[in-house]
């Protein structure tokens, strides 16, 4: 096996590993080596064709058929270079007060957290979208939602020279999100920090990581790897996990040192999501301009939250319940389709964990609870009014059986939406907000302290949503950005201390 | 369990896809085999333990067929097939609803990211967006897609073709984002 020596070693390149790249970049500069290993491949910007089957291949996990144990929800997460903020919509919020203080983290305050968080929506662009920008999707969501009595939000999101292509969740083929991958990854670089793609993190060893990379398979997108295939042991000072939820949690479960740190792979949320649609009587723009502009905000008064988006028609697709003739007319209404994404403010619960299987690939036990299929039910309702409202002529919910509900519906969605109709296995559910496997806390139930250190093993950090000891409750790049700040600031404090002790 | 295993119930499948999308049914064998193609990528692209599944799972179909209809299901009636897959989608076994799921799944995306189909229903992202379609605040259309002028109002040429506009970056490949528009098959 191949031997490297580094200071500090970071698994994952995406919001956490980004952002701890570029905060130890001052390291680099005096002559420290950083070094970020990627599991997935550096993709250069024409490869960003928007075209649904190659960049979802590219892109995410099992090219997004990623599911839980029981097949009953998908799991959207990226594997590239900038991790998942290559494909978020860049929906820039922190989480609010409450959630972080619910949290009761010692040691961790959300005074801190919002002071932090200012640093990167300033670095990373975020911003609203100007009103002219705003395409017809998002205002009819904005409009439906004030008409029916909610409140309604502006997202500011990351963006930089936003073209409108709508493509965001396929990686932008502008280069105008505002991700690691191009804003933290290539200052870090600039400033010394090497970064290793299509490299695996196989096993955490004391003070070691073992890592496989990988060639690029006939036809795969991608640079070449920066190192040669083969498998190799890297040492360092220190090592920041932030390879994502199940990343994270699967290759610590996958170790020995597992056996030293308990309660890894419990707590774990997704922020479980319905998408619907509504047919309007005249075409109006969606797969043009940001598709994801405005949001209401019920996670504390219903659980849930509400997001204008749009999504392309094979995710719309099997995101509708049923099959047939009745389906195949609704996908035909596509540019007359209004969307809207609900997801519940899940709770961590004793069962839903991240195991391993055999290969120590991630394993996401998940059931939806009573109380998650009431908010799905709740939000549900709120969708429909906020269609109705805008001026839809019929609605497709999953919450209700039949989907189709007719504008003579909208008087009577209490009754015709209700929780039994959100069946796992029938009821297309999904997620791309995977937290929890790694909880902050204090040690007696969690894997870190405040700062991402494990308990009890001073040279480990975490540094990704895993961190998060319940749901973010709201769209959580911002806040895994911040968390890992407070990694990378704890890393260049320690790494001195940790200097005594030299890699083998 | 491998591409042959899915072969091996591709009666099954072709039967259960032209239940779940209508328009693969008037399919001639060559543009079947195109999104048959990509429903066998999507396949391999599962687990070994999903794949396994799958493929018992077509199989039962098949077989569960002929105890409730006399018949296999790839022999059965678009009707009769319809009432059985909505049936077994609420079955109250898990497993089976999945197994539904999960081939419904398959045909779907791989029907609805053919750049023929995405064409058809009106689906035309571009890299410059809002520089070739601006909003129409107040369009005045018809119920049937198009535009008084007779371009489809979302922003698409009236003669038909994908809007190819400028593609400013920096790929010489990039044709078209997302509507090449082979044409090798009308859904």
């Amino acid at each position: 096996m191949n031997e490297r020596t580094y200071d500090v070693v970071i698994v994952g390149s995406g919001a956490g590993g980004g952002t701890v790249a570029q905060e130890l970049a001052p390291l680099a500069r005096q002559g420290q080596r950083i070094l970020v290993v990627e599991q997935g491949p550096r993709l250069r910007s024409f490869e960003f064709t928007g075209r649904e089957t190659d960049m979802s291949s590219a892109l995410y996990r099992d090219g997004g058929a990623f599911v839980t144990a029981d097949r009953s929800i998908s799991l959207a997460f990226a594997q590239l270079y900038g991790g998942s903020t290559v494909v978020c919509t860049g929906t820039s919020l922190l989480a609010t007060e409450r959630t972080v203080s619910d949290w009761h983290v010692p040691g961790l305050a959300w005074s801190d957290l919002e002071w932090r968080s200012r640093k990167y929506l300033e670095q990373n662009s975020a911003h609203l979208i100007p009103p002219e920008d705003i395409n017809d999707n998002n205002r009819l969501f904005a409009d439906g939602a004030r008409a029916a009595g909610f409140s309604v939000e502006q997202f500011p999101v990351n963006v930089s020279g936003c073209r409108g292509s709508s493509l965001c969740n396929l990686g932008c083929p502008n280069g105008a999100k505002q991700g690691t991958h191009v804003v933290q990854l290539p200052a870090a670089e600039r400033a010394g920090v090497e970064v290793v793609t299509r490299a695996e993190a196989v096993r955490v060893e004391e003070r070691a990581v073992v890592v496989r990379v990988r060639q690029a398979l006939p036809g795969e997108k991608g640079a070449p790897g920066e190192w040669e295939p083969g498998e190799y042991r890297v040492r360092a000072r220190i090592i920041v996990l932030a390879g994502g939820a199940a990343g994270t949690t699967a290759l610590l479960l996958r170790s020995p040192i597992s056996r030293r740190i308990p309660h890894i792979g419990t707590g774990f949320t997704c922020h479980p999501s319905l998408i619907m649609v509504a047919e309007h009587d005249a075409p109006i723009t969606n797969d043009v301009g940001h598709p994801k502009s405005f949001y209401v905000d019920h996670a504390d008064a219903g659980g849930y939250v509400l997001e204008s988006c749009m999504y392309p028609p094979f995710v719309v697709a099997r995101s509708l319940t049923g099959f047939g003739a009745d389906h195949s007319r609704m996908m035909h209404a596509f540019p007359r389709l209004q969307m809207i994404l609900a997801f519940a403010c899940d709770r961590t619960t004793a069962n839903n964990r991240i195991a391993v299987d055999d290969a120590g690939e991630p394993v996401v036990h998940y059931k939806l609870t009573p109380e998650v299929t009431q908010s799905l039910a709740a939000a549900t309702r709120a969708a429909a009014r906020i269609f109705f409202a805008a001026g839809a002529r019929r609605a497709h919910v999953p919450a209700a059986d039949p989907p189709l509900l007719e504008r003579a519906d909208a008087a009577r969605l209490d009754t015709r939406i209700d929780a039994s109709h959100v069946v796992p296995g029938t009821t297309s559910i999904s997620s791309a907000h995977l937290m929890g496997g790694c909880a902050m806390g204090p040690p007696h139930q969690a894997v870190t302290d405040a700062w991402g250190r494990v308990h009890g093993i001073p040279w480990l950090r975490v540094a990704d949503a895993s961190l998060f000891p319940d749901a973010a409750r709201i769209n959580p790049y911002v806040t895994v950005m911040v968390l890992a700040d407070r990694v990378g600031e704890a890393v260049r404090t320690d790494v001195g201390v940790l200097g005594a002790i030299t890699a083998r | 369990m491998s591409y042959d295993d899915l072969r091996s119930v591709r009666h099954t499948l072709t039967a259960a896809a032209r239940t779940f999308v209508p328009e693969i049914a008037d399919l001639d064998d060559d543009d079947w085999r195109v999104v048959e193609c990509d429903i066998e990528r999507l396949f391999l692209q599962r687990t070994p333990e999903v794949r396994r599944q799958v493929v018992l799972f077509l199989t039962a179909l098949e077989f569960l067929a002929v105890l409730r209809f006399g018949r296999p299901f790839s022999h059965l009636a678009l009707d009769s097939r319809t009432r059985f897959l909505e049936s077994l989608q609420r079955s109250s076994m898990v497993a089976v609803r999945r197994g539904v799921w999960g081939i419904r799944t398959m045909v779907l995306v791989a029907w609805y990211t053919q750049p023929a189909t995405t064409f058809a229903i009106g689906y035309a992202p571009q890299f410059d967006g809002w520089t070739l379609r601006r909003p129409v605040s107040t369009p005045i259309t018809s119920t049937d897609g198009e535009s008084a002028n007779g371009a489809p109002a979302n922003g698409a040429p009236a003669n038909g073709a994908p809007a190819n506009g400028s593609l400013a970056n920096d790929n010489p490949a990039n044709d078209n984002p997302v509507n090449d528009n082979p044409a090798h098959h009308a859904p």
